[in-house]
């Protein structure tokens, strides 16, 4: 089976559970790397402040902070914060094993070393870190520390309960017979259609005019009139939800 | 049954697991902020959703669902396996099986060591019997700088030199890391860094030797120079490696091959940073003291010594790795 381009790990247990992931991409992690690096310019701007009387010992101890901010600040995170540095909690970005298990020392510091590599900026525009180049080509969005460490840096999905965008009418669903000729394939898909609250109405009824009538010569009648309404129909027949969208 | 009917059937067990699995995230997450009665009920639990998820993966009830139980699958997965992070050894182990690493992997060394010395060398004899060659590579004003700095025996302050502990804290050690780091593009990092450094090196040395200056700098590095010198070569070496991994992965797809040589990278760059820790701290509260320069040349001996029978003879009784072992 080719795996699809839709940004999910695939895990397998010991248990031979399998289960997915989300992945995150270059701009959530772009911004998560953008916060980290803020709140250290902070920490450093505090530490400046504080060392500041301390003279020769305290540009010393800077110097030490301002090795530490680069080179183990991430790492240390990841290992005692289950894969999160500040910038990734906030973003609820994780750092895992490909394994989906928590990440060793030294899966945390190997990744964070090629940081080193992975920050160097590109020649063409000057702006784009290196790491930036496997994650685009990388079916798990890995950076070179993330190849050389083993790890996978995954992004927890919003809990988004599929309601539709409308309610079906009690016409459109009296309409319909009451076992749907619908395999778990279509009623993933009508799902997926449901979902889709974000799209315009015209959007919507662009998709709906492509899919409604597949199912409509299915159940054996000509297209419907309103796609949209119809699909939903389909979707809250197929799922029972007829009293859950009429009731609300 | 039905999606709803499944789910309101189900629904107890998996507020059971998301209670367990919020009480296990407290504070320092893990199974020890739960009882023996609650880590057998959570496995068993786990064990539950197993089943559950694949009935719902198999019956498609609804990416919502499955989004569902994949995250709590994923939470319970990790909270009641551990992986490498438990097989692996501690982080001094790994210190100690450095010298080991790099025993094995000589050629690196040797490679990377002839790279940095050779351009050192050549560097250092061309400044020596060329005055323009030093300008040429180091620029005027950083000839006059080093003319400066060296024309006298280097002695700072306390204050300068806590400083400057510091400094090359981050500075040495950050040199060796990134010349490690950009090992990963097919090893033409660490060339670049040996080759710059080496030049760099000695072009100063070179032409501070020809002005006379030679003993104010050759007292100030020999201390901390075996230990510094050698380990930026063998930072250079493990890039080095990382980058033939990725040119000739042999058996193994480029990816496979690089992922095990991580363990024994891993090793090296440990051994690396302790070394340049050792160099930072002579370097920046000794070797600018006013101590005769016999007693800096003897610490430099002294330190070859140790450098050299770390490297060379230390560990030779600890077990291989494992990664290692099989090969």
């Amino acid at each position: 089976m080719r795996a699809p381009l839709d940004g999910v790990a695939w895990i397998e247990t010991p248990e031979q559970l399998g289960f997915r992931v989300h992945l995150a991409g270059p701009v959530r992690r772009g911004f998560a790397w953008l916060l980290d690096v803020v709140l250290q310019a902070l920490l450093l701007g505090v530490l400046a402040w504080a060392l500041g009387g301390l003279g020769g010992l305290g540009q010393g101890l800077l110097f030490v902070a301002l090795f530490f901010f680069t080179w183990l600040y991430f790492a240390l995170f990841e290992v005692t914060m289950q894969g999160r540095s500040p910038g990734k909690r906030v973003l609820r970005l994780q750092v895992l094993s490909e394994d989906g298990l928590p990440v060793s020392a030294r899966q945390a510091l190997l990744r964070n070393l090629l940081r080193g590599a992975d920050l160097l900026l590109l020649p063409a525009g000057g702006i784009l870190p290196l790491g930036v180049l496997p994650m685009i080509f990388d079916r798990r969005m890995r950076r070179f520390g993330d190849m050389l460490a083993g790890t996978i840096v995954t992004a927890e999905p919003r809990d988004r309960p599929i309601r539709a965008f409308a309610r079906p009418s009690a016409e459109s669903l009296r309409g319909l017979p009451p076992i749907l000729p619908l395999d778990r394939n279509d009623l993933e898909a009508l799902d997926g259609f449901a979902a889709r609250r974000h799209l315009g109405p015209h959007r919507r009824a662009e998709l709906a005019a492509i899919l409604a009538p597949v199912y409509a010569r299915r159940l054996g009648r000509p297209a419907p009139r309103e796609p949209s309404e119809f699909l939903l129909a389909l979707w809250a027949r197929g799922r029972r939800r007829e009293e859950q969208t009429r009731g609300a | 049954m039905g999606p709803d009917q499944f789910a309101a059937r189900r629904e107890p067990q998996w507020t059971r697991l998301e209670s367990l699995l919020a009480k296990a995230r407290r504070r320092a997450p893990g199974l020890g902020q739960l009882g023996p009665s609650e880590v057998w009920q959570l496995s068993k639990l786990y064990r539950g959703l197993a089943a559950d998820l694949m009935w719902v993966k198999r019956e498609r009830f609804g990416s919502e669902m499955e989004l569902r139980l994949e995250r709590l699958a994923s939470e319970a997965h990790r909270l009641l396996h551990k992986g490498q992070a438990s097989r692996q050894s501690g982080l001094l182990s790994q210190l100690l099986d450095f010298p080991g690493a790099v025993r094995r992997n000589r050629a690196w060394v040797l490679i990377a060591l002839g790279l940095f010395y050779g351009t050192t060398l050549v560097g250092g004899l061309l400044a020596w019997f060329d005055q323009v060659y030093a300008e040429a590579i180091l620029g005027p004003q950083q000839v006059l700088l080093m003319e400066d700095m060296y024309g006298e025996a280097a002695v700072r302050s306390v204050e300068a030199n806590l400083t400057m502990t510091g400094f090359y804290v981050f500075n040495n050690v950050g040199i060796a890391f990134r010349c490690f780091a950009t090992g990963f593009l097919l090893g033409i990092g660490p060339i670049f860094y040996m080759v710059f450094n080496g030049l760099n090196l000695g072009a100063v040395a070179g032409h501070l030797v020809r002005i006379g200056a030679g003993g104010n700098i050759g007292a100030f590095v020999v201390s901390h120079a075996p230990w510094e010198l050698t380990a930026i070569g063998l930072a250079g070496a493990a890039g080095l490696q990382m980058g033939w991994a990725v040119i000739a992965p042999g058996r193994h797809t480029r990816l496979g091959r690089l992922r095990r040589v991580g363990p024994e990278l891993m090793r090296q760059v440990l051994g690396i940073a302790a070394f340049l820790l050792v160099a930072a701290l002579i370097e920046g509260l000794w070797s600018a003291t006013s101590a005769p320069a016999w007693v800096k040349l003897s610490c430099g001996i002294v330190g070859a010594v140790l450098v050299g029978w770390i490297l060379i003879f230390s560990g030779r009784r600890r077990p291989l790795p494992e990664d290692v072992r099989d090969g």
